[in-house]
């Protein structure tokens, strides 16, 4: 006898920004309740996915998967994602990325200095794409990067194209549970842009109050430029994000050739 | 010459039909979403080239480009001496193009409904147009032929069709093809007013081809010159629905690439068990507004209610 299961990817978005455009492609059609976070099956019939939004950092990234790689119940059916994703905004680390270029992970490290192969896609995806996807490791770090040289220095430390925050977590335990993972992230800033400490630490619990925004800007006035400025970069690099992310899903997972 | 009465000119070939969109007067999505995710192998697709023996095949779906192995297949199938028209919507046109060597005997045939506004909304995603463009400009640049297929609906203005002809010409397109939609069961049963909003009856097909006949020799059609002047309302033909067999993952369908009755195990099975006679317009209700090209430019080319001058006619739009 064989025991049913949903064996559905599953992608892992930090915010909700990051994943809209990918969910006006993939459209939601059935959630997942029970779930820690926003969790709904997404997608056309024949290539369903499950995508999670969990909110930003580590410890919600592992609240989340904990649930999903913990086989939880869909109507009765065990569901065991046959491949897990990370994607989302991150920064650049090296000068040669600008804002919208995808990284598709080879490899994610964290701080600590602990690494781990990303196992999806298993070939370097041909043809002509665009956006460009570059190969590349992403480094996930505890908070979010502002400065300028300290991107430098974790890129050359690390050998790192990009940073985020919560790849690290889902490698380790997809490693762990020997799931499947992938990795893809597209850059929301470049190298060169700093971001002011004032708007990292307002930007820094993912969802900004409209309250608390204001709050920001009586304060400090400056902040709106930079403000708007990421508000534009979002939304771009999120619109490459769901382009990127919907084509390699749509090429390379449909009938399992490359898991 | 062998003496067979009925003999296939066109094999559809849908190796799946799986498809990146959503297009509103699109019968496949709906009727085949029980096997969505099945696709057939590469050699159950060259032994259905085999078993039919049709001169030129199309493949199509679906969308074929989603296919794994599609660069495999057209290799093999152009190395049975067929041609080749790979029916697209042109979005993984660039990312796929690495997958084949351009040829006399292949064409990519990229759906095109209208100009961008147009087109968006009938596939139901913005986006859509340009990027089938690029692919177009991509194919072009590699040595590719290229032709364009579009759809006519209730909606469609052809003054648009006009300008998009002319804006595919710019971009060397080698040719137009053109044909009323058909007003599928599947789209019917599963959305009855949009069907009602988007599907041409007899009669308004004839209005609206009459209307684009100048238009049109002013373009390289792809469609045969006896074809447009049946929709036009020119000359009668009768449909040749076994000149288009189809084949896909449930089988060879059977009668025809728009109507589902059975699905045959053998082509032979599709040819010999299909009582032919009970289809077509004035047999079958479902073949009463029906126009399209996969019935009735087999019926052209195999000379099907014959008038003078067609042979001359048909001879000078191959040759041109």
């Amino acid at each position: 006898v064989t025991e049913l299961a949903f064996d559905d990817p599953c992608i892992l978005f930090a915010l909700r920004r990051e994943a809209q455009p990918f969910l006006r492609e993939f459209r939601p059609q059935q959630r997942f309740r029970g779930a820690p976070c926003w969790a709904r099956f997404c997608g056309p019939a024949w290539l369903s996915v499950l995508a999670l939004q969990t909110g930003m950092g580590q410890p919600r990234t592992e609240a989340a998967l904990d649930w999903i790689l913990g086989q939880p119940l869909m109507g009765g059916v065990r569901y065991r994602p046959k491949l897990v994703l990370s994607a989302g905004f991150s920064g650049a680390l090296q000068e040669e990325f600008q804002v919208g270029d995808i990284i598709l992970a080879t490899e994610v490290a964290s701080s600590d200095g602990k690494s781990w192969p990303a196992t999806w896609p298993a070939e370097n995806a041909a043809g002509e794409w665009r956006p460009r996807l570059h190969r590349g490791r992403v480094l996930s770090v505890p908070t979010l990067i502002g400065s300028s040289e300290e991107k430098e220095t974790l890129g050359r430390v690390h050998q790192a194209a990009a940073v985020d925050m919560e790849t690290a977590a889902v490698a380790r335990l997809c490693r762990k549970r020997d799931v499947s993972f992938g990795c893809v992230r597209v850059i929301l800033d470049d190298l060169q842009t700093p971001l002011s400490s004032r708007l990292v630490s307002l930007v820094s619990g993912g969802r900004v109050s409209p309250l608390r925004a204001l709050t920001a800007l009586v304060c400090a006035p400056s902040l709106g430029v930079e403000f708007r400025r990421l508000a534009r970069q979002s939304r771009f690099a999120a619109e490459q994000l769901g382009k990127a992310l919907g084509e390699l899903l749509t090429l390379t997972l449909p009938w399992g050739a490359d898991l | 010459l062998s003496g067979e009465k009925r003999f296939p000119l066109v094999l559809m070939l849908e190796p799946l039909h799986a498809c990146n969109l959503t297009c509103t007067g699109c019968g496949r999505i709906r009727e085949y979403v029980q096997t969505l995710k099945e696709k057939l192998s590469v050699e159950e697709c060259l032994a259905a080239v085999d078993e039919c023996g049709a001169p030129i095949v199309s493949i199509c779906g679906g969308e074929p480009l989603i296919y794994p192995e599609i660069g495999r297949l057209v290799h093999d199938i152009l190395k049975r001496r067929k041609h080749i028209y790979l029916c697209t919507n042109g979005m993984f046109i660039q990312k796929r193009l690495h997958e084949f060597r351009p040829s006399r005997r292949m064409f990519f045939n990229v759906h095109l409904d209208g100009l961008e506004e147009t087109h968006d909304r009938a596939v139901e995603r913005t986006g859509v147009f340009k990027a089938a463009i690029e692919g177009i400009k991509a194919a072009k640049r590699a040595g590719f032929l290229v032709c364009s297929n579009t759809t006519v609906y209730k909606e469609t203005d052809i003054d648009e069709v006009d300008a998009l002809f002319a804006y595919l010409t710019k971009l060397d397109v080698d040719g137009f093809m053109l044909s009323p939609a058909y007003g599928y069961t599947a789209v019917q049963e599963t959305n009855p007013t949009v069907a009602a909003e988007i599907f041409l009856k007899r009669e308004d097909i004839r209005a609206k081809f009459k209307e684009a006949e100048k238009l049109l020799k002013k373009y390289r059609m792809a469609s045969s010159p006896v074809y447009l002047e049946f929709l036009s309302g020119k000359r009668e033909l009768t449909c040749t629905a076994w000149g288009n067999p189809t084949r896909n993952v449930k089988g060879w369908k059977g009668p025809c690439y728009l109507i589902t009755d059975e699905h045959h195990e053998t082509f032979r099975g599709l040819m010999e068990d299909t009582q032919w006679d009970r289809y077509g317009y004035g047999k079958d209700p479902r073949c009463e507004h029906c126009m399209v090209h996969c019935g009735y430019e087999p019926s052209a080319a195999l000379g099907v209610n014959k008038k003078l001058g067609d042979t001359l006619k048909m001879l000078l739009w191959q040759l041109s």
